[in-house]
């Protein structure tokens, strides 16, 4: 068997990303959440002592997508129901509805990691009280964290 | 006797009627006035007038043979026949009117040689006025007696005949009664029979509904012990759901294990070369395979679970319904189990009364057949009393006739006017001849008074 996706459903959309970019799939994730941050931004977790900052990608997906200009005001975003976690090299981790790995991508839609760490959209996680939260800044220290 | 006679004919006893011959005829002649007088007093009905009618007739005889032999002793003595064929004449003069049935003819007594029978003769004829006066007297005191008798025998006779009828009925009656009477015990003892039959019958259905009750304590029971099985079978399958959840959590983590092998087969191969890539994607496989079966393994025990849930909760519904209706079926048997010891207690008191009934009707039945016996016998009596009545009907009817002809056989007689005096209990009728009542047997005696008169 040659696996070389991971396909995964999130936003009512099945998206594919080369397996290799993926460090670990979690099935649940004690995730703190942090105050004054949009919706869909979950918190940070410590799986197995990396520290990840979680997002459910499909609650960002419908409240500020890529198709969506500006910047996430945090409104109020239907959370989808998240089931699994990947949690990406970047230190970086996605809730989605579903996981699964397979040699095909299917009319999938290709996931690519490091242009949605370098949106704004995606960056700013700041809350409409007016702190602003910078979610790369949060990954930065999450990879400082796991050099150090 | 024979003195006598010599005594009233000094003469013919000297002669010829010294003979045995004519004193016998004397005796005879005073006997057969004795018998009449005996028979007159017996008040014998036929008897008197041939009683009176032989006097009569010896009296004549005896006076025509004296009369011959005083002729033929005047032929020995011309004055003493003269004499004697004059008081003869004389006497027989007196007696003619007697031919005639005359009774008051009295022949007149004095010295001569017919005065003695002059005597005789009137006591015989007084004796024959009282034998008519109280044949007459006692025909017509038989006709009263039988007119008075005969009405009130016609009702006897007619009252005992409506009695035997009614007595008749009535035992006819009382035959039917018996009848009836006998058929009311044989019912009543059939009914008794009925009666311990159905006591029977109670008893028998009260100790099915015993073991019946006994039966439904057992089911309820098993019952109650196939509930706690069902229930903790519940249990069970609880805990195999919860074992199920775990192994469905193992299938998820062993799903998410082979996710993870096959990221790791990625990366790894990314880093080393094919050939590590290619074991780590056995090994993903071979989870993912695992993960599989005990995917498959927790869907089907948890769809077995969700079935044999689904039939315990049913069979506890259903168990539930049978304890219920298992309990109001005890409670419904101990209900009837009473009703029933009331009934047979009820069916007992009246297979006693039922049979005190029925031997109650047996000794009516024999009782009354005794009755109707009784009044069979009764019958009998009372017809005989009634052929007997209707006999002595008849017997006074021809009782009657024989004193109309015992009148008229003395109806020949004439009877001196004299005043009638009654002679207090007796038959006799009114006396004919003196004050001084019937004249003794013994009067004659008396001749010389008499004659003397």
């Amino acid at each position: 068997m040659d696996t070389r996706y991971v396909l995964f459903d999130a936003g009512q959309q099945r998206w594919w990303v080369q397996a290799d970019q993926v460090r670990e799939i979690h099935a649940a994730l004690t995730v703190w959440s942090v105050p004054q941050t949009a919706a869909w931004f979950l918190g940070t977790a410590l799986p197995r002592g990396r520290l990840v900052a979680v997002s459910d990608f499909g609650a960002w997906l419908a409240a500020a997508g890529p198709d969506k200009a500006g910047s996430v005001t945090g409104g109020t975003v239907n959370a989808s129901p998240v089931k699994k976690f990947i949690e990406f090299e970047q230190g970086v981790a996605l809730g989605v509805e579903s996981v699964q790995a397979s040699a095909e991508r299917g009319s999938a839609t290709q996931f690519d990691l490091q242009t949605l760490l370098e949106s704004q959209a995606f960056c700013s996680v700041s809350s409409s009280s007016g702190r602003t939260l910078k979610n790369n800044l949060l990954l930065a220290t999450a990879h400082d964290g796991e050099h150090a | 006797m024979v003195n006598m006679l010599r005594r009233l004919f000094p003469e013919q006893a000297e002669g010829d009627l010294g003979s045995d011959i004519q004193v016998r005829c004397a005796v005879a002649i005073v006997m057969l006035l004795l018998v009449v007088m005996a028979v007159l007093a017996y008040d014998a009905d036929g008897l008197v007038l041939t009683a009176a009618g032989a006097a009569l007739m010896s009296c004549v005889w005896l006076i025509t043979r004296l009369w011959k032999h005083g002729r033929s002793a005047r032929t020995r003595s011309d004055g003493r026949e003269r004499r004697q064929q004059a008081a003869i004449l004389k006497l027989l003069d007196e007696m003619g009117p007697l031919a005639d049935g005359d009774l008051s003819v009295r022949a007149t007594v004095d010295e001569s040689m017919t005065g003695a029978l002059a005597d005789a003769f009137n006591h015989a004829v007084s004796e024959l006025r009282w034998l008519v006066g109280a044949t007459v007297g006692s025909a017509q005191a038989v006709r009263e007696a039988v007119a008075r008798t005969h009405q009130p025998m016609r009702g006897l006779a007619s009252g005992t005949s409506v009695q035997s009828r009614e007595i008749l009925r009535s035992s006819n009656y009382l035959g039917a009664m018996s009848g009836v009477m006998t058929e009311l015990a044989l019912g009543a003892g059939e009914a008794v029979h009925q009666s311990q039959a159905s006591s029977a019958a109670v008893s028998r259905g009260r100790e099915s509904l015993t073991n019946a009750g006994l039966e439904f304590t057992r089911i309820r029971d098993e019952s109650s012990l196939t509930t706690r099985l069902t229930h903790r079978l519940a249990e069970n399958l609880r805990a195999i759901d919860s074992e199920s959840s775990a192994i469905q959590d193992l299938a998820e983590r062993t799903d998410l294990l082979a996710l993870n092998t096959t990221v790791r087969a990625a990366v790894v191969g990314g880093e080393r070369g094919l050939r590590d890539t290619a074991d780590y994607a056995r090994l993903s496989d071979d989870v993912a395979d695992l993960a599989a079966v005990l995917n498959r393994a927790s869907r089907e025990i948890g769809a077995l679970t969700s079935a044999i849930r689904d039939d315990t909760d049913e069979i506890l519904r259903a168990m539930a319904s049978t304890d219920e209706a298992l309990a109001s079926g005890v409670s419904e048997l101990d209900s009837l189990q009473l009703e029933l010891e009331a009934v047979e207690a009820s069916v007992g008191e009246l297979d006693a009364v039922v049979q005190d009934t029925a031997e109650s009707a047996a000794r009516q039945a024999r009782v009354v057949g005794r009755v109707s016996g009784n009044m069979t016998v009764i019958d009998r009596i009372s017809r005989d009393a009634a052929d007997g009545a209707a006999h002595v009907s008849v017997s006074l009817d021809e009782l009657q006739a024989l004193a109309d002809e015992l009148e008229r056989s003395v109806a020949g007689f004439r009877l001196p006017v004299v005043r009638p005096v009654p002679r207090p209990g007796s038959l006799i009728g009114p006396q004919h001849e003196s004050q001084a009542g019937r004249p003794s047997p013994d009067a004659w005696k008396s001749a010389p008074a008499e004659r003397s008169s």
